[in-house]
């Protein structure tokens, strides 16, 4: 009457996020006795258990994630808890580990009177065999029970379907039958069959789900991991946050601490550091650009993701070269099932996505290319786009078993390109007229191979690649970058106890570049931007090699195992054209204070290099000293609920202390016995304090969603003695509030409300006429003591799902700024600075996307 | 790049806004200082002059306006400057004018072996009783803010001084002059703005309002710079009514729609920009009972030349 359904290995508690783990397997399962109450009432069903399955293989704690009530829970914990695993182990040794499992219940009717025997039992022939596949999704449905009824409603056969979906029911007699299937979380499929005697009939029944919609693990809450205010986002409720249009990275601007851009531009603007000093990974290699232009989606399919991690600050030594915080993008590896096949159009692009198994392994092809251009045709003047807003991306992975170990061969380029003409300047900017363009590729063939090499456990990454970016803005400026970016990344763990891990790592960066620019001299984040031909025009040619190698090395000490982990660590960091090495030391540590409730703690320095060119030698100051940050965070993260594991809630306080900011100069300084305009100084500094909270259901069936509020200060002082300023992006606050709902009917309907604190900004008042340019150059009051009116949107989202056969088809209407706000994102001048006028962002904009796959 | 490509977002959606046009002359403003020659030697004078304009039709908001005075000074402009300061205080100072022209003349030893340096010339219009000097006194103790922007207006041009003997074989920069300055009305008949006696007729509709507004610019305007390059030339439009769509044209050469990236090429010799001529609702606010519509075109290079043509268009019953 009882059936086991080894589910997903979804977390791992004794060992960080990048170590590889062989997980427990299970030896010996006890069945769990059917509850009377659910006997009584001819229920079925599954519950969700975590279990800590400890270095001797007995389960030392199970606790239930997901619970169905009826008795079933008690059960099934009574039921794991007498199961034995072969140990999971790291670096060939037994370890403590985490693992989720589904135990399932399903109802069986008794088995049916032997016949009597006759001379001996005689064979029972096989009258009907088949297989039980998933509607949609064609996965094979394990452990469903397949029972044949007679016309009295008598069970005269029954058997279960293996790992593969098969079956195979013996039956005495031919003859009408009912078929019943039932299986956990799928709906029971009853039909007759006519069975003919000396024949085998072979079938195959296809299950639909109950819901299609499970929002699986979504935010991880591993206490084992080593930064301090670590946010994972997974499956599929990323892909259903209204206004991202399904972009599963456009998620990320949804969590705490992460400012809004104007215009939703898509900068990564993290705990009040400048958008340069964040940056994104893949593989654990920063890649040039996250999103396509505008912000408008991610450069990487969000249907080949794993998961991505926000890391706000405190990152471990691991990633360098920022000071602010990072994103890094997980991929998933191909599926092996079968050959799955994905289209997605919605109005701006659409994308195809293939992968299946390969040999041993697996791969995954996606492309996607945007069609703005076609529809923008229609409503501008012909020759106004030389070429349209256009981008596309693409992706090529192949994971495959090799020597012993994994690789990982991954090809991915992205492309956006847009030319348009203005053919008449602005009144306040003659120099802007002309051609706008900015076109920026990549194009990087990723490396990994992980593999066990006696105690330690290995990775090597290597990133090589072309990388193209240029702008031209009018007559104002023209900039080109080319360069080819070779990265290698070494990374070796080795557990010296079982309380003790060792990870040790080389991080080198290198490119060539060439590189030419025509423009105004750049300005600081403290100036703000008045007519271009006003600032001094620099010209640059260059090319040359840089090369950046850093080591790192860290620890994790369970000081108390389960209990108290301390993670200490330094990277050093040789930074091209700057004088020395930059050791930057880091610590973090977490404690459990009660089973669900951790307390952890973390303190770091990082540097990075300048932003482009203000430590130049030709446009900027070389003797500028590279940024440096001091990040400190304190929190807290608890299932608050016992009886409501879903809930998670997460609290961090941070300071950040920022030094070495460059500022625009305006003396002079000796150079190579010159006497020459200094440009930029670093004698800026900041600081950022402030606290985010997130409140966040995972594994919400039927609700879905998360609160995420930021409390901070964001402040510069540009040079020794003037006052603190706010920062160009200070917000003070950051409310956003995602609620998703799942209906009947494969429906989903999801809202997102953000509530932002405008951004400071700098008034621009009368001032003096430039006869030469015919402009006139505003004076500018205070730097940022101004602000824009507060950001208020909600968007809107319904999904709804038709399940055929064989494929799903998804279809939604994305809805942003459902009100019509008119948010304010900066202010448009009058040619003479008297008069101003807001300029606001999107109307409301609805989108309109389908989705199939097979 | 990204704060660049915001900046030219917030400037460039300005564009279609409700903000008063540059190109119409609803107050006191200065459209330009010319100095001729633009380019000279230490020990050189040069002229200075100014176009200053006013509405036809003087605006109410504090009386009749006053005649026009001003002040020029002039002080050194270091290399390298990023923010350009008006010349109001500090060490080398000098009051070069107090007219609507002047003169000024760069000192003998002003290089000291430099192939060649930057004035910075400010010069204060005022259409006020108190006059330019006031404005200036007002301005520097208001931390270089004007304080009355709408009667008192503050302009600076930078005069090259060169070493003729270090020019690289290149002639010093000469001003650019336009050879006429016309308007076709929608008939397509054809007015000279600066002879007297074009006429221009009320907007009946919308399609009888467009005028093309053009300018030719003389042959040798476009001078070739010492790199091989030529000027980039614009001709800023200017009216004291109707409306004027783009109060700025580029003189590009064919095919090319950015200066920059064909500046080894001769540019055309004409531009233009389109008038909408008001309605004679719209013309009872800033057309004079003579029916009087003012016109200017400046042309600039982008070495600091400028030059000039301006005239009236008269109401045609």
């Amino acid at each position: 009457l009882r059936s086991i359904v080894f589910a997903l290995v979804v977390c791992i508690a004794a060992v960080a996020h990048a170590q590889q783990l062989e997980p427990p397997k299970l030896v010996d399962k006890v069945e769990a006795a059917y509850p009377e109450e659910a006997l009584r009432q001819g229920l079925s069903a599954a519950v969700t258990l975590e279990l800590i399955v400890d270095v001797d293989g007995h389960v030392a704690e199970a606790t239930v994630l997901a619970p169905a009530g009826h008795g079933f829970d008690e059960a099934a914990l009574a039921a794991v808890k007498q199961f034995r695993f072969e140990p999971g182990r790291a670096d060939g040794k037994p370890v403590p580990v985490k693992v989720t499992y589904r135990y399932a219940f399903t109802l069986k009717a008794p088995p049916p009177p032997a016949p009597a025997p006759v001379n001996g039992p005689p064979p029972t022939p096989v009258r009907l065999r088949g297989t039980i596949i998933e509607r949609g999704t064609r996965t094979p449905v394990e452990s469903a029970a397949v029972m044949a009824l007679d016309q009295s409603g008598a069970t005269v056969a029954q058997t279960e379907t293996a790992v593969d979906g098969s079956f195979a029911l013996h039956l005495v007699r031919a003859g009408e039958v009912t078929i019943v299937v039932a299986a956990p979380d799928h709906k029971t499929l009853k039909l007759h069959e006519a069975l003919r005697d000396k024949e085998t009939l072979t079938v195959r029944y296809t299950l639909s789900r109950s819901s299609y919609a499970l929002y699986e693990t979504t935010v991880r809450a591993t206490p084992a991991r080593e930064e301090i205010a670590r946010v994972s986002l997974e499956g599929d409720e990323v892909r259903r946050i209204p206004g991202t249009r399904g972009d599963a990275l456009a998620a990320v601007l949804n969590l705490p601490s992460v400012a809004r851009s104007p215009f939703d531009l898509g900068q990564l603007v993290i705990r009040g550091s400048a958008p340069g000093e964040s940056g994104a990974f893949l593989m654990g290699m920063q890649i040039p650009n996250a999103f396509h232009f505008g912000g408008l989606t991610s450069t990487f399919n969000s249907y080949l993701l794993e998961r991505f991690d926000l890391i706000p600050s405190n990152f471990s030594v691991r990633y360098g070269r920022l000071t602010g915080g990072i994103v890094d993008i997980v991929p998933r590896e191909g599926r092996r099932d079968r050959l799955h096949g994905d289209i997605k159009m919605d109005l701006y692009d659409a994308h195809v996505l293939v992968e299946g198994p390969v040999g041993k392994g697996s791969f995954a092809l996606s492309a996607r290319r945007s069609y703005v251009d076609a529809f923008l045709g229609l409503f501008f003047s012909s020759g106004t786009f030389t070429v349209a807003p256009r981008y596309y991306d693409y992706q090529a992975q192949l994971d495959y078993p090799v020597g012993g170990g994994k690789l990982k061969l991954l090809v991915f380029g992205s492309d956006d390109d847009l030319s348009f003409v203005n053919k008449t300047p602005p009144d306040a900017d003659p120099t802007l007229a002309g051609t706008f363009a900015t076109r920026q590729w990549f194009h990087t063939l990723f490396a990994s191979y992980k593999r066990n090499v006696g105690r330690f456990e290995t990775e090597t990454t290597l990133a090589v690649g072309p990388q193209h970016f240029d702008g031209a803005a009018g007559a104002a400026a023209r900039f080109n970058l080319d360069l080819v970016e070779a990265d290698l990344r070494f990374e070796a763990r080795q557990r010296l106890t079982p309380r003790f891990k060792l990870t040790y790592g080389l991080d080198v960066v290198t490119d060539y570049f060439w590189v030419s620019v025509d423009a105004p001299q750049q300005t600081t984040e403290e100036v703000p931007l008045g007519p271009l031909g006003e600032r001094p025009r620099v010209t640059l040619k260059n090319k040359g090699f840089e090369g950046s190698p850093a080591v790192y090395v860290q620890g994790d000490l369970w000081a108390i195992p389960e209990i108290f982990l301390v993670t200490p660590g330094v990277r050093a960091d040789y930074l091209t054209g700057y004088e020395g090495i930059y050791i930057q030391p880091r610590l973090m540590s977490r404690l459990r204070v009660a089973r669900e409730w951790w307390l952890k703690a973390g303190v770091g320095l990082f540097h990075m290099y300048q932003q482009a060119p203000f430590h130049d030698e030709e446009l900027g100051n070389p003797k500028l000293r590279a940024e440096q940050a001091w990040h400190f965070t304190v929190g807290v993260e608890a299932r608050p609920i016992p009886q409501y594991r879903a809930l998670r809630v997460e609290l961090n306080l941070f300071y950040k202390n920022l030094q070495n900011i460059a500022v625009t100069s305006t003396d002079n300084t000796q150079r190579d016995g010159k006497i020459v305009p200094e440009r930029y100084s670093d004698e800026g500094v900041g600081r950022v304090y402030g606290g985010d909270l997130l409140v966040k259901i995972d594994n919400g069936k039927k609700v879905y969603g998360w609160l995420a509020y930021s409390l901070l200060k964001s402040e510069r002082r540009d040079h020794p003695g003037d006052p603190w300023r706010p920062f160009q992006y200070d917000q003070t606050h950051i409310l956003t509030l995602i609620v998703g709902y799942h209906l009947p009917w494969e429906i989903d309907v999801g809202g997102r409300f953000r509530y932002v604190t405008g951004n400071p900004t700098t008034a621009l008042g009368p001032g003096l006429f430039d006869a030469d340019q015919g402009v006139v150059i505003p004076i500018p009051g205070l730097p940022y003591a101004e602000r824009l009116p507060p950001f208020v949107q909600l968007d809107l989202r319904v999904d709804k799902r038709f399940t055929f056969r064989s494929w799903i088809l998804s279809v939604y209407l994305d809805v942003s700024n459902v009100t019509n706000n008119g948010n304010v994102e900066g202010y448009a001048y009058s040619y003479d600075y008297t008069q101003r006028q807001a300029v606001t962002g999107l109307p409301i904009l609805p989108s309109l996307g389908v989705r199939a796959s097979f | 790049m990204k704060r660049l490509i915001l900046a030219a977002a917030l400037l460039l959606g300005g564009c279609s806004s409700d903000l008063p046009s540059a190109s119409l002359i609803d107050k006191l403003r200065v459209l330009a200082v010319r100095a001729e020659p633009p380019e000279i030697a230490p020990g050189e004078t040069t002229s200075l002059d100014l176009l200053a304009v006013e509405p036809i039709v003087p605006q109410l908001d504090g009386g009749a306006p006053q005649p026009l005075t001003a002040v020029w000074l002039a002080c050194p402009l270091p290399a390298g400057t990023l923010t350009v300061e008006p010349c109001l205080a500090g060490s080398g100072v000098s009051v070069v004018g107090t007219d609507l022209t002047a003169k000024y003349t760069a000192p003998a030893g002003l290089l000291g072996g430099a192939a060649s340096t930057e004035i910075l010339l400010t010069v204060a219009v005022a259409d006020t009783a108190a006059g330019a000097g006031d404005c200036l006194s007002q301005i520097a103790n208001n931390d270089n803010r004007p304080t009355d922007p709408d009667h008192c207006v503050v302009s600076l041009k930078r005069l090259t001084i060169s070493d003729p003997m270090q020019r690289g074989g290149g002639a010093p920069n000469r001003n650019p002059t336009l050879a006429d300055f016309y308007a076709t009305s929608p008939g397509g008949f054809t007015e000279a703005v600066d002879d007297g006696i074009g006429v221009w007729t009320a907007a009946a509709g919308p399609d009888l309002s467009a005028w093309t507004v053009a300018a030719h610019r003389s042959d040798d305007a476009a001078e070739k710079k010492s790199d091989g390059t030529y000027e980039a030339l614009t001709v800023s439009w200017f009216t004291t009514s109707g409306h004027l769509d783009g109060g700025r044209s580029l003189y590009l050469p064919p095919n090319c729609t950015t200066p920059s990236a064909c500046a080894d090429q001769l540019p055309e010799t004409g531009a233009d920009t389109t008038w909408y001529a008001p309605t004679l609702d719209q013309a009872a606010l800033n057309v004079d009972v003579a029916g009087h519509v003012g016109f200017w075109a400046v042309i600039r290079d982008d070495r600091g030349g400028v030059g000039w043509r301006a005239g009236t268009l008269t109401l045609q019953h």
